[in-house]
C-alpha cells in the first residue's frame, strides 16, 4: 500500500476539521453533546484507521465519510429505541397515503411567520425531521436544509429523481402535520 | 387525471425546477379539481422555508475552544 510518501499530521485536525464536522453532525443529529461525540468518535476511528487512508481523497473527504456513517448508525440505535407517535399516521410507504390525504386540506403551516431567529420554530422543525424515518432524513436534510442540488442528492442516496420528489413530498406532508401538532396545539 | 401522489411530487419539484408544460398543465387541472392537494399547495412554499431555519449557520451552537481541548486530550489517550 503506498502510504509511506505523505505523513499525515493528525496533531491539527481537531483545529482543522472540527467546526466544520460539528456543523454537519449537530444538524442531523439535534444534541450538542450527542454531535460532539460522534465527531470526536469520528476522529478516533480515523486515527486507528489511518492505515487503510490511501491518500485517494482528501483528509476531509474522508473524515466526513466516516461522520456520515456514525450518524446513520446512531440514527438506527436511536429510531430502534424510540416509540415513534409519527408513524401511527402511517406514512409507511405503501398503505400511508389514504390517512395523510385525510389531513391534506388545513394550510394552517401558511400562518406560520418564518424567523430565522425564532429559536422555538427551529426547534420544533429539528424535532419534526428527528422524528422522519432514517432513509428519509438524511435526503431531506440534504436537499432541504442544506440545499445540495438535486443531482447530487440522488447520487449520494442513491435514488432516482423521480423518486426524490416522492420521498420529498412525504416527508414534507410529515413534517407539516408534525409542525401542526407541536405548533399549535401546544 | 393526475393521481395525488404525483400531483404532490410535482408541487416539490416545481419549488427546484420548472415542469415540462404537459406536467404543468395536468398539475393545475388537478389542483383545480382536488381540494386536499390544493390545501397542501399553500403550505409547500413556507415548510421549505421552515425546514431551511433548521440549518446550524442559524443556530447559534458551535464547538467552545474549551471543548476542542478537551477533544484533542481525550482523542490522545484512547
Amino acid at each position: 500500500m503506498p502510504k509511506a510518501e505523505q505523513t499525515i499530521d493528525t496533531s491539527t485536525w481537531v483545529d482543522d476539521y472540527s467546526d466544520m464536522l460539528y456543523n454537519f453532525s449537530v444538524t442531523r443529529v439535534n444534541d450538542h453533546e450527542m454531535a460532539k461525540d460522534l465527531v470526536q468518535d469520528t476522529f478516533v476511528s480515523a486515527i486507528k484507521g489511518l492505515d487503510n487512508f490511501q491518500g485517494k481523497s482528501t483528509v476531509k473527504t474522508w473524515l466526513f465519510s466516516i461522520l456520515k456513517r456514525k450518524i446513520i448508525d446512531h440514527w438506527r440505535k436511536q429510531e430502534s429505541r424510540q416509540t415513534r407517535p409519527m408513524s401511527a399516521l402511517g406514512t409507511d410507504s405503501e398503505t400511508g397515503e389514504s390517512k395523510i390525504i385525510e389531513r391534506q386540506n388545513k394550510g394552517a403551516v401558511s400562518e406560520i411567520e418564518i424567523n430565522y431567529d425564532n429559536k422555538e420554530l427551529r426547534a420544533a422543525i429539528m424535532g419534526c425531521i428527528q422524528d422522519l424515518p432514517d432513509k428519509w432524513k438524511g435526503i431531506v436534510i440534504d436537499k432541504l436544509v442544506e440545499e445540495k442540488k438535486s443531482e447530487e442528492v440522488c447520487k449520494e442516496h442513491e435514488i432516482t429523481a423521480s423518486n426524490l420528489w416522492v420521498i420529498i413530498h412525504r416527508a414534507k406532508v410529515q413534517l407539516r402535520d408534525c409542525l401542526e401538532l407541536k405548533w399549535f396545539n401546544s | 387525471m393526475m393521481k395525488c401522489n404525483e400531483a404532490g411530487a410535482m408541487m416539490e419539484k416545481e419549488e427546484f425546477e420548472k415542469l415540462p408544460f404537459m406536467k404543468r398543465f395536468s398539475l393545475r387541472f388537478h389542483l383545480m379539481m382536488c381540494k386536499c392537494c390544493k390545501g397542501y399547495e399553500k403550505d409547500v412554499t413556507p415548510l421549505n422555508s421552515i425546514i431551511k431555519s433548521a440549518n446550524s449557520d442559524h443556530a447559534d451552537t458551535s464547538l467552545s475552544d474549551n471543548e476542542k481541548t478537551e477533544m484533542k486530550s481525550s482523542i490522545a489517550q484512547q
